[in-house]
């Protein structure tokens, strides 16, 4: 398979009011492979990841220029539909937020919205998202079961699962595992390594071992400006920024 | 600055390993003066202190894991440490190569020596100015430092040879001195090894730099 960018960022300059947040940031974001973005607090890695599938639309004053494209498509165009966007490409919250509702429904709860009635392929998405999530095992006989009575870990999982359900091209994970104890991350890093068979992968996190284990390209963003982008092994052996190597070695930040 | 105690412990350990390669130069410079001047008492204390040497290596090693486990560094820090890894064990057989002149001095014994000894001392005198500038080159973290210094390797192996030629000469004029003339071919042996080691830790210190890995002495042969 030909590597190609699944993204393409152009220019990409972000403002919330006066504040200039994202810096003329150029970046390729490669299909089913794990792109990590790190950076100290307030650097502009989570507005980054928002613009991927226009989360940041509902903030009032948040203003953006330059060009994403997924696939092609200007995902910015007034042709796009945010809906369909968020469909393709689908985000994992840094709490885990399931809805209050029965595991099995918090699954269907996306095919439904898209028009899916039909109770054989509703539960064939549920199985096939959990098992996908690496969950099915552990819930497979209580998918009527609230899904708030599930552990951190596992309500997260979830999340991934109703991602997965609506059959996304993209995941975006912005701090997937902060509200989650070690083990649980480890599952969920595990499950990371899976998906980006099926799927692409961006993770923003501030766990900088989180980055090297799970990632193949890391982007170091700084004050709001990309400082430095390449394949994950380079910028944790031997950056070529040094604003990077301090960061990472702990020298700031 | 933050993560203070993590700087500080690497700072230190960086200390320890001049520590070490101050112990080995030592070592080398005292086992060919024991050498020369038939001192059997301190041929016998260099090999006592080899252990010393050995155990420095170990706590540096086990300094070196504690912080990769503890405290994950990475980048410049991870290479560094990766660095002293192999540094210290390149210091460490330094060490074993001057043990080793202590233990050819104890056989040679009382005999007289076959030669008077110019050119090994001034093998050592290279050796160790060479070791001296690759640990300021490391302290330093200068690569262009550590490069030039591979440049007397090759001094050190002209010297090597012609002990070499000058011995076999010696051997084949008198079969009464070839295990003397053996004997001093080994501490010349030492030596050179102890020059090409020294070339190993410039070669590390030029990944700990710059991140990549150099042959600094490929071998003419």
């Amino acid at each position: 398979m030909v590597d190609e960018g699944v993204f393409s960022i152009l220019k990409l300059n972000a403002w919330y009011g006066k504040k200039h947040v994202l810096k003329e940031v150029d970046m390729t974001i490669r299909a089913n492979h794990v792109t990590a973005l790190i950076g100290p607090s307030g650097c502009g890695k989570s507005t980054f990841i928002r613009c991927l599938n226009r989360m940041n639309d509902l903030i009032p004053d948040f203003r953006l220029t330059g060009e994403i494209t997924h696939e092609g498509m200007d995902i910015y165009s007034p042709e796009a539909d945010p809906i369909e966007i968020r469909r393709r490409i689908g985000m994992v919250f840094q709490k885990p937020n399931p809805f209050p509702k029965s595991i099995y429904n918090n699954i269907a709860y996306g095919l439904r919205i898209f028009g899916v009635k039909d109770k054989k392929r509703l539960d064939k998405a549920v199985e096939e998202s959990l098992k996908k999530a690496a969950l099915w095992e552990e819930v497979k006989e209580n998918l009527h079961q609230n899904a708030l009575t599930l552990s951190g870990g596992q309500q997260q999982r979830l999340c991934i699962a109703r991602a997965i359900a609506v059959n996304p091209e993209v995941i975006l994970f912005d701090e997937p595992c902060s509200a989650l104890d070690p083990i649980a991350t480890a599952k969920i890093e595990d499950l990371i390594a899976k998906l980006k068979k099926d799927y692409t992968v961006v993770i923003v996190t501030h766990n900088m071992q989180q980055a090297a284990r799970v990632s193949d390209f890391t982007g170091f963003f700084m004050l709001g400006d990309l400082a430095e982008f390449d394949v994950t092994e380079k910028i944790f052996t031997t950056p070529a920024n040094k604003l990077t190597e301090d960061y990472i070695t702990g020298r700031f930040g | 600055m933050v993560r203070e105690a993590y700087h500080k412990a690497l700072k230190e350990l960086q200390g320890e390993v001049l520590e070490l390669g101050a112990m080995v130069s030592e070592a080398t410079k005292d086992a060919v003066e024991a050498l020369k001047k038939r001192d059997i008492e301190k041929s016998r204390q260099i090999i006592r202190n080899d252990r010393l040497v050995n155990r420095k290596r170990f706590d540096i090693e086990e300094r070196c894991m504690l912080i990769i486990a503890t405290q994950q560094p990475m980048a410049v820090d991870l290479r560094t440490l990766t660095a002293i890894l192999n540094v210290i064990t390149d210091l460490e057989r330094i060490g074993d190569h001057a043990e080793g002149i202590a233990k050819i001095s104890l056989l040679i014994g009382d005999e007289p020596l076959v030669k008077p000894l110019v050119d090994v001392p001034r093998m050592a005198e290279i050796a160790r100015s060479m070791l001296k500038r690759c640990l300021e080159a490391f302290t330093d973290r200068d690569a262009e430092k550590a490069r030039l210094i591979c440049n007397e390797d090759d001094e050190v192996d002209a010297l090597y040879e012609q002990i070499y030629r000058e011995l076999l000469l010696l051997m084949i004029e008198n079969p009464k001195i070839i295990k003397g003339a053996t004997y001093l071919m080994w501490v010349s042996h030492n030596l050179e090894r102890i020059a090409d080691r020294v070339t190993n830790i410039a070669e590390r210190v030029v990944f700990m730099v710059e991140g990549k890995m150099e042959e600094l002495n490929v071998s003419k042969y």
